[in-house]
């Protein structure tokens, strides 16, 4: 009988051999399924990737069924439906490592067993969710934190989770709790910040550690993709669900079903405001961290009048 | 028999008629026809192919050869896509 650590994420539920802090814990007492294992393992090839090296023809290994990656100075994740090994080096920050395994090996778990992961971080707030879509870097995080901490919200999720579309609205299901934030940003929440721990993994970031987290799939309120301009100022609008994606189509010749659009973190926004008719907004904000608190200020503010007009 | 079913990871919806989806490989697509659309409709349920021609003919006046390899055709893409499966 082994120890086991159950949680949730993006609606799986997951035991873990070993506890891992960064996650919610499942609240249901009968775990009568598991969508998916973690386990630690010392198999003898994982022993040999960690000391040698990945072989060369180890890309062959790139498949949906089986997918290994080897992680230099950390370990070894082997990801299969509904199986995620890991081996760490005896040297390694367990907390780093855990970095890799609760983003891209539980992103590749998601993909193995028929879940769409979406790239999103989003927290609750008057009793509902925002959830923010942008490419690397556009502030995703740093507005979901900025958000829960300045509103008395919780977070549902950083990075990463998945929606399930109800006949009108969106639930968005809680991931991973732990948000990694730019210093920046970080030194704007001082009563926060003997919570804020460097990540060693990225160099350039910080976990906050601890944040309130919501445990069950909340409603979505609204969906803000954060569109990054150079020497823009803050700016809000509300758009039309799926005004984009007319764009691209007329753009395109569609005689025959199987389009493939390019930049898919903007399509999933579009497809999921226009499946669910949860509002859609586009904020607009320059390259350089300014107060994130103010941009919140005015997000919330502009999504209450929206919202209190309908 | 076997039969085909909308896979549960996707995302669907209406864009002035046509069909977009959203597929586990985060790609979008448009089903230009109106057809399309309703065939996507259909495979809320388990079907054949051979189901899904007789509801066609039913609504369009279409032969059964043309109707059974159009039929293939998009279904053969909609698999390829992973956007539906197989249910035994």
């Amino acid at each position: 009988m082994i120890a086991a650590w159950h949680y949730v994420f993006a609606g799986l539920r997951v035991e873990s051999d070993r506890p891992l802090a960064p996650m919610s814990a499942c609240e249901d007492v009968a775990i009568d399924r598991i969508d998916l294992r973690l386990r630690r393992r010392s198999r003898p090839w994982m022993k040999a990737v960690i000391k040698d090296g990945p072989p060369r023809h180890w890309i062959k290994r790139l498949d949906r069924d089986r997918v290994v990656l080897a992680i230099e100075d950390f370990g070894v994740i082997c990801a299969s439906p509904g199986l995620l090994e890991w081996a760490i080096r005896h040297e390694a920050d367990w907390r780093e490592f855990q970095g890799y395994l609760l983003g891209i090996g539980l992103g590749i778990s998601l993909y193995q067993l028929d879940v769409i992961p979406f790239h999103v971080s989003g927290c609750v707030v008057g009793g509902g969710a925002i959830a923010f879509s942008g490419t690397s870097g556009a502030g995703k995080s740093s507005m979901a934190y900025a958000l829960a901490s300045a509103f008395g919200g919780e977070i549902v999720s950083d990075d990463m989770t998945s929606f399930q579309c109800a006949e009108k609205g969106a639930f968005m299901f809680p991931g991973i709790s732990e948000v990694r934030l730019f210093r920046e940003v970080v030194s704007e929440f001082r009563e926060d910040r003997l919570r804020a721990r460097r990540d060693e993994r990225t160099q350039k970031k910080y976990r906050m550690i601890g944040a309130r987290r919501a445990l069950r799939p909340v409603e979505v309120r609204a969906l803000v993709w954060i569109e990054l301009e150079r020497g823009s100022d803050f700016g809000i609008r509300r758009v039309v669900a799926g005004e984009r994606l007319r764009r691209w189509r007329d753009s395109l010749y569609a005689a025959d079903f199987g389009v493939h659009l390019g930049r898919p973190a903007r399509v999933q926004t579009e497809v999921l405001a226009l499946a669910s008719k949860v509002p859609v907004y586009v904020m607009t904000k320059g390259l350089r961290v300014t107060s994130v608190r103010s941009d919140c200020e005015q997000l919330l503010g502009t999504i209450e009048r929206d919202l209190a007009s309908k | 028999m076997t039969r085909l079913i909308r896979k549960q990871s996707v995302i669907s919806a209406k864009l002035d008629g046509d069909l977009v989806l959203l597929s586990l490989e985060r790609d979008m697509y448009f089903g230009s026809k109106s057809v399309g659309a309703m065939i996507w409709e259909l495979l809320e349920v388990p079907r054949t192919v051979e189901e899904i021609v007789g509801i066609l003919q039913a609504s369009f006046d279409v032969d059964t050869d043309q109707c059974l390899e159009d039929v293939r055709s998009f279904l053969n893409a909609l698999v390829s896509a992973e956007l539906v499966e197989w249910s035994s």
